[in-house]
């Protein structure tokens, strides 16, 4: 428009563009009314931008919508324009004309960023939380400086705030107050919301003992608001807590009731570790009377270190017993096995050995020493069968002993063996010196039995220990954590110093915690599945692979155990180094190299998991127990006709389609969750090939054959020495309840191998055989994690059991770390 | 030319002499037998009473003598009994070893008698023990020790009395085998015993052959006990017993035997409960065979019948024991895998350890194993091809091509009939055996198993599944399998 044109030409123009804007914003307005129409399911901040410009009541205060105006990166409205300045505006109907507006004539701009917070506030008044958060988002990402923003979304948080409080939703509630207060610390109602929200969420945390967490909020309160009377009352409640305890504890101290003593402290110590004073007593009580708490999975109830198939037991016999040898890790031929009682000597040609005991050797009571004598009467014993100690391998095996000196055992075998030492884990026990009969609660180990209830075992130091050390640990309490969580609660707390167990699933969670190790056990365990051959249906042998092809053990393996999750577009995670699934009953270790794999052949490789051939196999053998019945049924009635003979499998390649009953199976696992988990996968995975499986859940204790009602048993298996775990477990008198000729007969030649030339070649084949008849389907390897704290140091690397260097463990600074 | 007097004389001369002949040489083999079983047992006794034993020199004087007279009234004509001279170092021997004693001990005299019985006195658990032990002259093998605790010293006499009679052990010849069975004749047989269960043979018993080879001047050449072979006494018909042979040994009874030949038995009385049989090897060094199953049944069983009852497998040294069972003798089937490697007649107790050699089996077992193995692998390559194909033909509906191929690379990437044929020949080289029968048993296995894997891995399914794609991508139809030709109409010849 041209200043310079005549007045009624201006007049007529204005007159026309009073028109033309009387028009375009009528038209617009049922435009954009029709617009807004269709526009009213999308949120305002998603649709284009637009501006409102009002027009003055001379100009009949006309809304016109416009294109978001240019008014600079900023998009601030002038404060102050001149009245005959102009506006350039495209009308958002007509956006190809300019056209020009003097400010004398624009009694209000609404910018588009304003009508979106003005909706953002009107939804967090309504109560529409979300869409209120969106708008919000919107406003903060597109213009963070826009006036009035903070104030909305302190607004926001305020109403989040108030929406948790109001749902007793006090964790939701804090974390909104935080966010209220990173945003705006000065808010005036933070102060007293932070202060009753902290309030309930202390009051909890200390009812429930987490006084780490308690402490943690009381922190970040007093960083906040240091002289907030909630913080203040609360850090007074604690302290004078601590100190009473802490009083409790010297006088306990002072009394000689050290036990007590380190209880005290120890409580003291969760609730305020800053207490002065609390540090160096709990010190002086852990040094006068240093007391381990382990957290165990699962508590033992036995201490028998023969029974090596259960988990708590051979963990806890190691406190209580020592045995004429043990396994401390792997070594190059098979496991490395050390005598704790001397040194033991194996002739060159392995057809015996020389044992030289170290003179006071004390068991737990009485003044009698080990001797030769008692050695030799062991190794008698097991030799004997009538003996309880009665072990078929090695009275095979055992030729004579002598004893010489007092303290030297010179035993000859029958013939040569490559690992006589591993038939040597026993106990040996104080003879009665008069009745000659072997004493079984007089232990020999770093510790006895002190008390035992469902919820904690305590164990006492052995003072006639043969090898105590000072510093030693002079108790230790196994406890049973209540679920996963309190274990890892307990743990990263210090009210444990060790875990024994970490499940594949924890693994992540126990690795991100900063104060805790994660170490794992020298050797893995195999996991299997034993069949019971003498049940008709498991008797098949064709029937046991379709049970191996039909379960997918890596899947399990990974994801079931593991909890590994595919990630689109992000590479697999490796898996955990010596966890694989495992084509024979036998440790491959965790490379090609690995001398603990010495009996796994690798060049079998685990069947894959085939679905389709599982079900047609599965279904060969209902038509083939259909036909067994038939023919039972037919011979039960001689008049009725002849049927035709049985056709050999490959023959009766069957019509899959046709429906079948599914065959009904009877999986036993034992009560580990590792255990509980695998088997529920693979009912879950064998019910898609018409498998339906039926779990029962076996009360703890070591492995037994499978019950008559059971058809497979879930094992965890620790078959660290092959050549003497291999004839235990696959053979006639072993779990499976049965062996084929040539499985007996293999056995048999490896039970005379005189040495490892011999004797590699035998397991191979045993693992051929164990592969092709399936008695025992092999699942996984599966190495045992453990976890402790950094209270706690000489727990070895790698140890085979937990306990494999007690007499190392010595604890450190008592405090415990604050929860992050 | 008809026959003249004379030469009907003379023929008629020569037949009755053949005839007499005859006559003369049966009389006197039944003289023979009659001779044995009319000729009572000659008994030489040894008593000998352990001086610090604390009984009376009477009794040590009159003890045999009482003895001799109450075996001629418990026994009467079937045992001549008569006392042997005692000399000191062979009484202490009978007291201090009886165990130790050997016929060596003995003088000619004494080794002329059919038994001689050694009678020992001594201290025992309830005062004194009598101790008696037979050694059988003809075939000089020591009988068991029969033991008797004695209480008082007036029943000594009584204790031994019994204890020789429990000791002795019936000799029987062998005057017929046929087959597998054998007639038994009983020395004294025809003589009665006044107490009628002395030396009783019933049904059921078992004897033991035991030939002896004597020179022309009688004295003993040789004396070969049978191993594993026993008489089951079937029937007793008056003096004759009627036996069937067991015996693990091929030609155990049969054989012509040259020179002066006695195939005598002993009745067999085990003393013991049971006796551990180790198998070994035919191999050398003897291995042992571990693992092997082992079956019994009784001779009273039906052999036709095949039911036989398990009793359990060898130890890891080769071992098993056997306990008695109904009969006192038991039949053992060895049995490896599938197949029967021998038979072992055993009687439980008779012996404390026996050692039976069977062929090794192994070859044959791991050939039996690695077949089965194959024919197992074969049930799942089969299936997998069906599988597969039966894909392959849903998808070549659906028209999916290029799953089709993938599919047909799946199917030919499994084992195919060469591969497994091939490894078949390669196994089938190294699993030889020196035997003959069981390279046989060997063979037949493999081929088998070669007709299994010829018959369900031929490639038609897959070839067919091959022209199938081929068609169905362009078009085509397979051609229908070629029908049988009808011989085309002829025209009716014109007449």
């Amino acid at each position: 428009m041209n200043e310079e044109d005549t007045v009624p030409n201006s007049v007529g123009r204005i007159l026309l563009i009073a028109l033309c804007c009387w028009w375009i914003p009528v038209g617009f307005a049922c435009a954009q009314e029709a617009k807004a129409s269709k526009k009213s399911t999308i949120p305002l901040y998603e649709q284009d931008p637009y501006d409102i410009i009002i027009l003055t009541p001379q100009h009949k205060s006309e809304r016109l919508t416009v294109q978001p105006l240019n008014l600079g990166a900023s998009r601030r409205l002038p404060k102050n324009p001149r009245r005959t300045a102009r506006l350039k505006v495209r009308l958002v109907d007509e956006p190809e004309k300019e056209y020009e507006l003097r400010w004398s004539s624009i009694q209000e701009v609404i910018l588009f960023e304003q009508l979106v917070l003005k909706k953002a506030r009107e939804l967090t008044q309504a109560g529409n939380r979300e869409e209120a958060f969106n708008y919000l988002q919107y406003l903060t990402e597109k213009d963070p400086r826009l006036p009035g923003l903070a104030e909305a979304v302190d607004e926001y948080l305020l109403s989040e705030y108030r929406f948790h409080a109001r749902q007793n939703d006090t964790d939701a509630a804090l974390i909104a107050l935080r966010e209220l207060y990173d945003h705006n610390p000065r808010h005036p109602d933070l102060p007293d919301a932070l202060g009753k929200v902290n309030q309930t969420l202390l009051e909890r945390y200390t009812q429930k003992g987490n006084y780490a967490a308690a402490r943690t909020l009381l922190k970040v309160l007093f960083e906040e608001f240091p002289d907030h009377p909630v913080a203040t009352g609360w850090r007074s409640q604690l302290r004078k807590k601590t100190a009473d305890l802490l009083a409790k504890a010297k006088t306990a101290l002072q009394k000689g009731r050290l036990r007590q003593a380190d209880t005290l402290g120890r409580q003291a110590m969760q609730i305020w570790p800053e207490e002065p004073g609390a540090a160096e007593l709990v010190a002086e009580i852990q040094k006068q009377y240093p007391r381990v708490l382990v957290g165990v999975r699962e508590p033992a109830e036995s201490v028998d270190p023969t029974r090596r198939t259960e988990w708590a037991s051979r963990r806890s016999s190691r406190l209580v017993w020592r045995t004429l040898t043990e396994l401390i890790g792997p070594g190059p031929e098979g496991g490395d096995y050390q005598c704790p009682f001397g040194t033991l000597e194996m002739d060159p040609l392995n057809r015996g050995f020389t044992l030289q005991l170290r003179p006071g050797v004390h068991w737990s009571k009485g003044p009698a020493i080990l001797g030769g004598a008692d050695v030799a009467r062991r190794l008698l014993d097991m030799a004997t069968p009538t003996n309880p100690a009665y072990k078929p391998a090695w009275a095979d095996l055992f030729g004579s002993v002598a004893v010489e000196d007092v303290y030297r055992v010179d035993v000859e075998l029958r013939r040569p063996h490559v690992r006589c030492d591993a038939l040597l884990q026993t106990i040996v026990p104080c003879y009665d010196a008069v009745s000659g009969s072997a004493s079984l609660n007089i232990p020999n180990g770093p510790f006895v039995l002190g008390t035992k209830k469902p919820e904690s075992t305590v164990y006492l130091s052995n003072r006639q220990y043969f090898i105590r050390t000072t510093g030693q640990a002079k108790e230790i309490v196994e406890q049973v954590p209540k679920d996963d969580r309190d274990a890892i609660r307990r743990l990263r707390d210090g009210r444990i110093q060790v875990l024994d167990r970490v499940y594949p699933w924890e693994l992540e969670e126990y690795r991100s915690l900063d104060n805790v190790t994660v170490q794992r056990y020298g050797l893995p365990l195999v996991h299997c599945l034993i069949c019971n051959t003498k049940r008709p249906v498991m008797a098949k042998k064709h029937f046991r692979r379709a049970l191996a092809f039909g379960i997918p053990r890596e899947e399990i393996l990974e994801k079931g155990l593991f909890g590994r999750q595919e990630e689109k577009g992000s590479e697999a995670k490796p898996m955990e180094p010596g966890c694989e699934v495992l084509s024979g009953p036998f440790l491959k270790g965790d490379s090609y190299t690995d001398p603990v794999g010495y009996a796994y052949d690798t060049s079998i490789a685990p069947r894959p998991c085939e679905r389709e051939l599982a079900m047609m196999l599965a279904c060969v053998v209902v038509d083939e127990m259909e036909a067994e019945a038939r023919q039972k049924a037919a011979a039960n009635q001689p008049q009725a006709a002849q049927n035709p003979p049985a056709q050999t499998k490959t023959e009766t390649l069957v019509d899959p389609s046709r429906p079948r009953p599914p065959i009904k199976l009877t999986l036993a696992h034992p009560p580990t969750p590792t255990a509980r988990r695998a088997s529920e996968k693979i009912r879950d995975q064998l019910r898609v090939v018409n498998i339906d499986v039926t779990l029962k859940e076996l009360p703890p204790g070591p492995l037994r054959p499978p019950g008559k009602d059971v058809d497979l048993l879930y094992a965890e298996l620790p078959l660290w020495e092959p050549i003497i775990d291999a004839p235990w477990l696959l053979g006639p008198d072993g779990p499976t309840g049965s062996a084929s000729p040539y499985m007996i007969h293999v056995l048999g030649k490896l039970t005379q191998a005189a040495d490892w030339r011999e004797a590699r070649p035998l397991l191979h084949q045993i693992h051929q055989i164990a592969h092709d008849e399936v008695a025992v389907i092999p699942l996984w390897q599966l190495v045992e994690f453990f976890a402790y704290n950094n209270k706690i140091s000489g727990l070895g690397q790698r140890p085979v059991g937990l306990y494999q260097n007690v007499e190392k463990w010595r604890l450190s600074s008592p405090q415990p770390e604050e929860t992050p | 030319m008809r026959p003249t007097r004379q030469t009907s004389v003379r023929r008629w001369g020569v037949v009755l002499a053949i005839a007499l002949l005859t006559v003369c040489a049966s009389a006197r083999l039944g003289q023979a037998q009659s001779v044995w079983e009319l000729t009572p047992y000659k008994i030489g006794l040894l008593v000998a009473v352990d001086p610090t034993a604390g009984l009376g020199e009477r009794l040590q004087q009159e003890l045999p003598t009482a003895l001799v007279g109450q075996i001629e009234m418990g026994v009467g004509a079937a045992w001549d009994t008569q006392l042997l001279k005692l000399t000191p170092p062979l009484r202490y021997r009978i007291t201090g070893n009886l165990e130790g004693l050997t016929p060596e001990d003995l003088d000619k005299k004494a080794l002329a008698c059919d038994k001689i019985f050694f009678v020992s006195v001594g201290r025992g658990p309830k005062g004194w023990q009598v101790r008696a032990r037979e050694l059988d002259g003809r075939t000089q093998i020591f009988g068991p020790i029969i033991t008797r605790p004695v209480g008082q010293t007036a029943k000594i006499r009584d204790a031994a009395f019994d204890a020789l009679v429990d000791a002795f052990v019936p000799l029987a010849m062998i005057t017929q085998t046929r087959g597998n069975k054998s007639i038994l004749r009983l020395r004294a047989g025809e003589l009665p015993i006044r107490d009628a269960s002395i030396g009783q043979v019933k049904l059921g018993d078992v004897f033991w052959p035991i030939v002896r080879y004597c020179t022309r001047t009688g004295e003993i050449r040789k004396i070969e006990p049978s191993h594993w072979t026993y008489l089951f006494v079937e029937k007793i018909d008056e003096t004759a017993l009627e036996c069937q042979v067991h015996t693990a040994i091929a030609s155990s009874m049969s054989g012509r035997r040259r020179g002066r030949v006695e195939p005598l038995a002993l009745l067999v009385r085990p003393q013991g409960e049971t006796t551990k049989i180790f198998l070994r090897s035919r191999t050398e060094p003897p291995r042992p065979l571990v693992g092997y199953a082992i079956y019994a049944r009784s001779p009273l069983d039906d052999p036709r019948n095949k039911n036989r009852t398990f009793l359990g497998r060898t130890d890891v040294d080769g071992s098993f024991v056997v306990e008695p069972g109904r009969t006192t003798l038991r039949l053992l089937d060895v049995r490896h895998g599938g197949g029967l490697l021998g038979r072992l007649p055993v009687v439980p107790g008779f012996t404390e350890v026996e050692t039976g050699n069977v062929r090794n089996d192994d070859t044959r077992m791991a050939a039996e194993a690695y077949t089965n193995s194959v024919q197992e692998q074969l049930i799942d390559t089969v299936t997998r091809r069906k599988i597969l194909i039966g894909r392959a033909r849903k998808q070549l509906k659906e028209k999916a091509f290029e799953k089709v191929e993938e599919t047909r690379e799946q199917i030919e990437e499994l084992p195919t009939q060469d591969d497994i044929l091939r490894e078949l020949g390669q196994q089938q080289i190294k699993l030889r055996s020196d035997n003959t029968f069981m390279q046989k048993q060997i063979d037949s296995m493999f081929d088998r198993t070669k007709v299994m894997v010829t018959k369900f891995l031929d490639r038609q399914s897959i070839e067919a599944l091959k022209e199938d794609i081929t068609n169905a991508r362009t078009g085509k139809r397979r051609a229908p399998p070629a029908a049988s030709q009808k011989p085309a109409k002829k025209p009716a010849a014109k007449k």
